[in-house]
Formats: structure tokens, sequence, C-alpha cells
């Protein structure tokens, strides 16, 4: 499998899917009007690692997300709960940001993995 | 409101609260171009505006989304319209837009938001969930939690209202509050 590494855009969150490390990190913002479009391919590719032996890590470090991404981000996790109980989140919110910590703890009632919530300092 | 259906005499600055100034707004069609340009100038600007600190840039920037966003997916009208206001204190923003809908639509809308402006915020954060877990999605990745997440975030300071528009369209009005001391 080939790393997936995407510069970051106005809509856009940066992407680094690693394949040695055994790990995705997604930081940023994450608004565009067509998420799928831009998730599909980051799912498939989440879904092909779980299926691979060895702990697979989350970081999820957005500053903003749509409505579209949160289902989005959503189907990426489920997918990854579906494939491995060896993975673990880490959702990182800046530390003013109740929005963010609510929405990673939404997320940690739904999804079954291990998850940790990160407060980080304000930019 | 100057708005009438046999000429279309629409003031959109009529949807701005009465003691407010318009930050940034836009009147025509509303493509992805338009909506960076857009949440751009919102971005540069909003620091020199002397809001009040409750009113964080992250709240009006997550509300512009949205709307600016529903306008691309629902609305092709070249009358689509979006505002950023604020009050002259400093204390309340507004965001704001309006777009030509069909009876059915109008129909529908007006039942959604009945019933969010109606529900708790503990209960808005439970049928987000419910969403976020089960509900369906659109072709472009939405699943109708756009005016869930916009009546959670402004804690239900949202208002709306239908105008004459033509023979078969209305013209639907939504406008977000945000308030530096939220109910």
């Amino acid at each position: 499998m080939d790393n997936i590494i995407i510069s970051g855009t106005s809509k856009t969150p940066d992407v680094a899917f690693l394949t040695s490390a055994r790990t995705m990190k997604l930081s940023g913002r994450s608004i565009p009007e067509n998420s799928i479009d831009f998730y599909a391919p980051l799912i498939e590719w989440a879904d092909g690692l779980c299926n691979t032996e060895g702990s697979v890590e989350v970081n999820i470090h957005l500053e903003y997300f749509n409505t579209s991404s949160s289902k989005c981000l959503m189907d990426l996790l489920k997918r990854i709960e579906a494939s491995t109980e060896n993975a673990s989140i880490n959702w990182y919110y800046e530390e003013d940001d109740e929005d963010m910590l609510e929405a990673g703890e939404d997320y940690d009632a739904i999804i079954d993995l291990p998850f940790k919530l990160i407060a980080t300092e304000i930019r | 409101m100057t708005l009438n259906s046999s000429d279309k005499n629409t003031d959109n600055y009529d949807l701005v609260p009465k003691d407010h100034m318009v930050m940034v707004s836009y009147r025509g069609i509303f493509k992805s171009v338009t909506s960076e340009y857009l949440l751009n100038w919102i971005e540069r600007f909003y620091s020199r505006q002397e809001l009040h600190p409750n009113i964080k840039l992250k709240g009006v920037f997550r509300v512009s989304v949205e709307l600016i966003q529903n306008l691309i997916h629902h609305s092709k009208n070249s009358d689509s319209f979006f505002f950023v206001s604020r009050s002259h204190n400093g204390d309340t923003c507004a965001v704001g837009t309006s777009n030509p809908v069909t009876n059915d639509q109008a129909m529908i809308l007006s039942t959604t938001l009945t019933t969010l402006k109606n529900t708790t915020q503990s209960e808005l954060r439970g049928l987000k969930m419910n969403v976020l877990d089960e509900g369906v999605r659109s072709s472009h990745g939405g699943g109708g939690m756009g005016l869930l997440d916009l009546t959670k975030i402004s804690c239900g300071n949202i208002k709306y209202e239908f105008l004459p528009w033509s023979q078969d369209k209305l013209l639907f009005c939504l406008t977000i509050q945000l308030h530096s001391t939220p109910d």
C-alpha cells in the first residue's frame, strides 16, 4: 500500500496516512462541498490497512469541519472499528473549543475503540 | 420589506436585524469559488470587528459554511442572498440567507425548523448523534444535519420566514443569531 499524503487547502485537511507507521492523521479544516469525493479513497485505504496485521493509530486534529465531513469521519471510524480491534483514536481539540470537544465525545460514545480526547493550546 | 409577487422588489438588506451593520453580503448564484471568497473575507475581517469575545470566529465561520453550502447544494437561483452582520455594540452577530423555494420545500423546511426550535440543547445533541450514527446521506455527503447543527450552534436563536416571491415559489429567509450570552 502506498502512503497517502495530501497538503491541506482552504477547504480540505492535511492528510498523512502512512503505511509503515500504521498511522492516519487528519489536520486543519474539512469543509469541502462534496465530502464523499474527498473521503471515499481515505476510507478505502483505511480498510486496507486495518485488514493487515498490527495496531493502528488515528490522529484527528481538525480546526473546523462541516456537517457532511462529520458523516464521512464517522464512516472512516466505523470502517476502522469494523476491520480491527487493534486501533486507537486520538482526538485533538483546542482547550477553549467546546464544540470540538463535544464532537469528540459524541464520536467516542458511538465508536467502540480506545478514544483519547486531548486538549491542545490555543493557536 | 418591499418584496411582492409581481415585481420582486426585494430589498435583501431588510433581512438584516435593524440594529445591525453588515460585515459582508453577496447576492447571486453560489458556487464553490463564491464560498471560498466569502469565507476568506469573513476570516480576514473578523478580527477588525471588535465583537464580544464570546462570539468566536469559529462559530461565525461554522454557521457561514453551513448556510453557504446549503445554497450551493439547494439553490441555483441568482437571487440567492447571504449576509453577516453585527450589532453596533458587538454583542450579537447574525448570519442569514434568502433563496426562492417551492411550496413543497417550504412545507418541509417549516416543519423541520419548527420541530428543531422546540427541541432542547441536550435533545439536539442526541438527535445529532443519532443522525451521525444511523442517518442516511445525500449524494454530496450531507445527512440532513445542517439545520440541526445551526439550531444547536445558535442555541435555538434561529429565525425564518417565507415571503411571497412568484406564482410557484416563496422566498425562504433564514437568520442565525450568535449572542454573547446564549439563552
